[in-house]
C-alpha cells in the first residue's frame, strides 16, 4: 500500500511533494484513520471551551448559556479582590512545589534502582508492591495514614518513642507537619506507578552503550550517570513539562480525605474552595472564572518550561 | 474526582450538543420502547375521577438512585412499584433516577441541558431556593388553589408547612410533613449500667456532666467518658444555643451563631472536656468517626453524642458487652437553661415543578400528588397487606424483613408525599421479634420521646438565602473552624475569649457587618413568613 511508507522516509517540506492537498489525497487512508481522534478532540475538548464564556456572564439556568447577562470581568475582580483566594492559591502552589521538588525525582530513582535488579522474579515482586497503592482509593489510604500516624495508637509514633525517645507528635493536626505528610502520602501512592514510563524508556536504551561504557572501565554508578540518565533525559523533560501544567491543581479527593479543622490554614486549596463555593452556591460563573484562571496560569507555565527545556537542548513538547 | 472547570466544560458541551440535537429532531415526545412497565397502561380503562376515554396525562419525576433495587426486581425506572403506580394513579409517570451521592450536580446538569424531569425533588430546602433563583422551577401556588383537592386540604390542615415551601412570597414546592421519626435527629445516650455501678445519676446540668465524666475516668483511666460522631460538634453548640451556621434573634436583631457570647461558652465547655481527657484527644482526625464508634461498641465510652436512632451501635455494643444498658440521655442544662437538640424542619421532600412545564402538565402532576397523599403512599412504604405486612393493633408489622428489604424498601422514595408518622409505642411492633431487636425497640420508644421532649431553638423557620451570605460563609467557615479547633485543642495557646475575639475579627474582615445588615433587611421583608 502506498500510504504505508515509514514516517522517517517521508520527505519533509512541501516543495518536492506538492501542496498539502496532494499529500492529503495520497495518504487519504492514513488521514481517515486520524479522523475519529480529531472529531473526539473537537467535540470533547475544543467545543466545551466555548462554555468558558460563562466566566464573563451571570449564568442562570433559565437564561441558558447564550441568554445569560454579560457581567464583564466582575467575577475575576471578585476573585482577585478576595484576600482568601490568595491564601488558597498560596496553599495550592506550596503543596504543588513540595510534590514537585520531592515527588518528581522519586520515580526516577526508583526506576534506576529497579533497572539494576538482575533477578527478574524479584523485580516483578517489587514492582507489584510499588503499584498496589495506586489502585487503592484515597479514602482507604487516608484511613491507613491517619491510623499509622496517630499519637496514641499509631506505629510511627510508637517507633519514634521506643527508638529515639521522642514524645508523640500529632502529625495530621499540625500545620507544619501536615504538608509533609500530604507530600509523602502522594509519593507513596503514585511514585511506583510513575516508574512505568521511565522503565520503558530505559528498556529502549541500546545495550551496546553499556558494553562500551564497561570496556572504558565505568562502574555501575558511572554507567547510570553516563548512559541510563542521558537515555531517559527526554522522557524526564516531557514529564516535567506535563507536570508543570497541573501546578494549579491539587487533587480534591486526597485533600478532602487528609484535611481536618486544625490544619485548614495550609490545607485549604483551590479545589476545595471551588467545591465549597461552586457546589453550595451554584456559582457557575465564578467557579468557571477560577477554572479559567487556573488553566491560563497552567498554560503559561507549560509554555515557559517548554521554552526553557528547548533552550537547554532537549526536544520539549513541540 | 470532580473538578469544576471540567464540570463547566462538560456542561457546556452537553448544552451545545443538545442544542444541535434539538435543532435536528423537532418532535418533543419520543416514545420510549424500552420501558415495558410504563407504556401499556396509557390507553386502558381509566380509573378514579378521570373522564372516560381521555388518555392519561404523562409526567416525569426524579428519584434518588440508592442502588437498592435488586437485579430480579428490575430497575429504578421499571419494577413492580412503578408498574403499580402506573396502573393505579390518574397520571402516567416516568421515573428518572439520579445517583444519590451526586444528586444535585446530576440534576443541575439535566436542568442545564433541558433534559430535567417535570418534577424535581430534594430534601434540601436550600436547593429549592437556588433553583428558584436560577429560574429553573416555577411558582405553583395558584395551581394548587385551582387544581388540587387532597393536597390542598392537607396543606390547610398543616399550614405550618407553608413558610418552608415559600420563596419570595411565592409557593415553589409541594411537600408533606415528616413523620416524628424523621423530625427527631440528634440525641445523646448513656450507659446506665456504668452509672449504676458507680452509683451516679444521669447528669442534668453541665456541672453534673463533668462530675459524672470525671468519676468514670477515675474509675477506669482507659475509658474515654464521652464519645461523639458527626453530630457531636453541633450538639455541643446546641446545648449552648449557638449552632454555627444558624441565625439567632437577639433583641430583634439576627445574629450569626458563631459570633455569639454563647458560642464562646460552648467552646469553653468543649475545651474543658478536652483538657481533662473526657473526650477523645484525637477527635480532629477522626473524620469518619470510626474511632468514636469503636470506643462506644467496645464499651470504652459511657456517654454518646449521636442520633436518636442508633441500632447498629446498640447491637454491636450488646454483642461485645452483654451486660451493657444503653439508654437515652436527656439534654442537660447549661447556664442558659435547657434546650432540645437538633430536630429537622417539618417539610419532608420538596417536590418542585420544572419551569418548562405547561399548565396541562402541572394539572396532571398535581393530580398524581393528590392521588399519592390520599393513602397510596402506604404500599410504597410498607408493601402489600398480608404479603409484606400484617396489621397488629392497626400498626403494619413487617412479615419477613429479608423479603421486605428486597421487594419493598427501595420504593419508599416514590412516595414523595405521605402521611406516615409512627407513634413511640409502635416501635416494638414494627421491629423484628428477636431479643436484641426488641430490647432496642423499647429504648427506641423512649429515645424518640426524649428527643422530641424539648424544643430545638430555631428563632426563624429557615436561614436567610442570600448569595452574598453563602459566599461569605464559604470563606469564613474554614477560618472559624480552625480557630475553634485551636481554642479547644491548643491548650493555653488561645483562650475561649481570645478565640471568639478572633472569630469576630475575621467575620468583620470578610464583610460580616455588611452581611448582617442585609440579613436584617431580609428578615424585615420576610418576617411574616418566618
Amino acid at each position: 500500500m502506498k500510504g504505508m511508507i515509514p514516517v522517517d522516509q517521508v520527505p519533509v517540506g512541501t516543495k518536492k511533494n506538492g501542496t498539502i492537498t496532494k499529500r492529503l489525497i495520497r495518504d487519504k487512508y492514513l488521514y481517515s484513520m486520524l479522523l475519529p481522534v480529531i472529531v473526539f478532540y473537537i467535540v470533547f475538548k475544543y467545543l466545551p471551551m466555548g462554555g468558558e464564556i460563562i466566566a464573563f456572564k451571570d449564568y442562570r439556568f433559565a437564561d441558558g448559556l447564550l441568554g445569560s447577562k454579560w457581567a464583564g470581568l466582575k467575577h475575576f475582580e471578585l476573585l482577585f479582590e478576595s484576600a482568601d483566594f490568595w491564601r488558597v492559591l498560596r496553599n495550592t502552589l506550596l503543596l504543588n512545589v513540595y510534590s514537585l521538588v520531592f515527588g518528581f525525582p522519586v520515580p526516577i530513582v526508583l526506576a534506576l534502582l529497579l533497572n539494576e535488579v538482575r533477578r527478574e522474579w524479584y523485580k516483578r515482586l517489587v514492582q507489584n508492591f510499588l503499584y498496589v497503592p495506586h489502585f487503592i482509593s484515597w479514602v482507604v489510604l487516608g484511613g491507613i495514614l491517619v491510623a499509622m500516624l496517630s499519637p496514641s495508637t499509631g506505629i510511627v509514633n510508637l517507633l519514634l518513642n521506643k527508638v529515639f525517645g521522642i514524645d508523640p507528635i500529632y502529625f495530621m493536626a499540625n500545620s507544619s507537619w501536615w504538608p509533609v505528610m500530604y507530600t509523602l502520602s502522594g509519593i507513596w501512592r503514585e511514585a511506583g506507578w510513575g516508574t512505568i514510563l521511565y522503565l520503558a524508556a530505559m528498556a529502549a536504551i541500546d545495550t551496546q552503550l553499556y558494553e562500551a561504557a564497561k570496556i572504558d572501565g565505568a562502574n555501575k554508578l558511572r554507567q547510570i550517570w553516563h548512559v541510563t540518565l542521558p537515555g531517559i533525559r527526554s522522557t524526564i523533560a516531557i514529564l516535567l513539562i506535563l507536570r508543570m501544567g497541573s501546578m494549579m491543581d491539587v487533587g480534591l479527593e486526597q485533600t478532602l480525605v487528609l484535611q481536618n479543622s486544625s490544619v485548614l490554614d495550609v490545607a485549604d486549596v483551590i479545589s476545595t474552595y471551588v467545591y465549597r463555593v461552586g457546589l453550595q452556591n451554584m456559582n457557575y460563573s465564578y467557579t468557571t472564572a477560577i477554572g479559567l484562571f487556573q488553566s491560563i496560569v497552567g498554560l503559561i507555565l507549560i509554555i515557559s518550561v517548554n521554552r526553557v527545556i528547548k533552550v537547554s537542548g532537549e526536544r520539549g513538547l513541540w | 474526582m470532580m473538578q469544576w472547570k471540567k464540570t463547566g466544560a462538560v456542561l457546556a458541551t452537553v448544552i451545545m450538543l443538545l442544542s444541535i440535537l434539538a435543532a435536528c429532531s423537532s418532535n418533543k415526545e419520543t416514545p420510549k420502547p424500552s420501558n415495558e412497565g410504563v407504556k401499556p397502561t396509557g390507553e386502558q380503562t381509566d380509573n378514579k375521577g378521570n373522564e372516560p376515554n381521555k388518555p392519561k396525562g404523562k409526567i416525569s419525576i426524579s428519584v434518588f438512585d440508592r442502588g437498592w433495587v435488586a437485579a430480579d426486581e428490575g430497575t429504578y425506572e421499571s419494577n413492580r412499584w412503578t408498574k403499580w403506580i402506573n396502573e393505579n394513579s390518574p397520571t402516567e409517570v416516568e421515573i428518572i433516577p439520579v445517583p444519590r451521592n451526586e444528586a444535585q450536580s446530576k440534576l443541575n446538569a439535566l436542568i442545564a441541558s433541558g433534559e430535567a424531569p417535570d418534577l424535581i425533588w430534594e430534601y434540601d430546602r436550600n436547593y429549592m431556593t437556588q433553583l428558584a433563583a436560577q429560574g429553573a422551577i416555577q411558582p405553583i401556588g395558584e395551581y394548587i388553589e385551582k387544581y388540587s383537592t387532597s393536597y390542598k386540604a392537607y396543606l390547610e390542615k398543616n399550614a405550618d408547612l407553608l413558610p418552608y415551601l415559600t420563596v419570595d412570597n411565592k409557593v415553589y414546592a409541594i411537600a408533606s410533613k415528616r413523620g416524628v421519626d424523621a423530625i427527631a435527629n440528634h440525641a445523646m445516650w448513656v450507659r446506665q449500667d456504668i452509672l449504676d455501678r458507680l452509683q451516679l445519676k444521669a447528669p442534668t446540668t453541665v456541672e453534673e456532666l463533668f462530675e459524672v465524666a470525671r468519676k468514670i475516668k477515675e474509675d477506669d483511666p482507659t475509658m474515654t467518658p464521652i464519645a461523639f460522631n458527626g453530630n457531636g460538634n453541633p450538639i455541643m453548640r446546641t446545648l449552648f444555643q449557638a449552632v454555627s451556621d444558624q441565625w439567632y434573634l437577639e433583641e430583634g436583631k439576627l445574629v450569626n451563631g458563631r459570633t455569639l457570647d454563647r458560642h464562646r461558652d460552648s467552646l469553653a465547655f468543649q475545651k474543658q472536656l478536652f483538657d481533662e481527657g473526657l473526650i477523645d484527644k484525637e477527635y480532629i482526625t477522626d473524620n469518619n468517626f470510626e474511632r468514636a464508634n469503636q470506643l462506644w461498641v467496645t464499651g470504652k465510652a459511657a456517654i454518646m453524642f449521636g442520633a436518636w436512632d442508633m441500632p447498629n451501635q446498640f447491637r454491636d455494643l450488646m454483642a461485645n458487652v452483654p451486660d451493657a444498658k444503653m439508654v437515652p440521655l436527656e439534654p442537660f442544662a447549661t447556664q442558659y437553661g435547657k434546650t432540645g437538640l437538633y430536630q429537622e424542619t417539618p417539610a419532608n421532600i420538596y417536590v418542585m415543578f420544572n419551569s418548562e412545564m405547561s399548565e396541562e402538565k402541572i394539572k396532571d402532576a398535581i393530580a398524581y400528588l393528590d392521588w399519592m397523599i390520599e393513602d397510596n403512599w402506604l404500599p410504597l412504604k410498607k408493601g402489600n397487606e398480608n404479603e409484606h405486612y400484617k396489621l397488629v393493633d392497626g400498626v403494619p408489622q413487617t412479615l419477613d424483613s429479608e423479603q421486605f428489604r428486597k421487594e419493598v424498601l427501595y420504593a419508599f422514595e416514590y412516595a414523595v408525599v405521605h402521611q406516615w408518622s409512627p407513634e413511640a409505642s409502635w416501635f416494638p411492633i414494627l421491629a423484628a421479634q428477636d431479643d436484641v431487636a426488641q430490647a432496642y425497640a423499647k429504648q427506641q420508644s423512649v429515645s424518640i420521646e426524649t428527643a422530641l421532649k424539648n424544643n430545638f431553638r430555631r428563632d426563624i423557620a429557615y436561614n436567610p438565602d442570600l448569595p452574598e451570605l453563602s459566599q461569605l460563609i464559604a470563606t469564613f467557615k474554614p477560618i472559624a473552624e480552625q480557630i475553634e479547633t485551636k481554642v479547644v485543642t491548643g491548650g493555653s495557646a488561645m483562650t475561649p475569649q481570645q478565640g471568639i475575639d478572633e472569630i469576630r475579627k475575621e467575620w468583620k474582615r470578610l464583610g460580616g457587618e455588611n452581611i448582617e445588615s442585609m440579613v436584617q433587611e431580609w428578615y424585615e421583608a420576610n418576617k411574616g413568613n418566618l
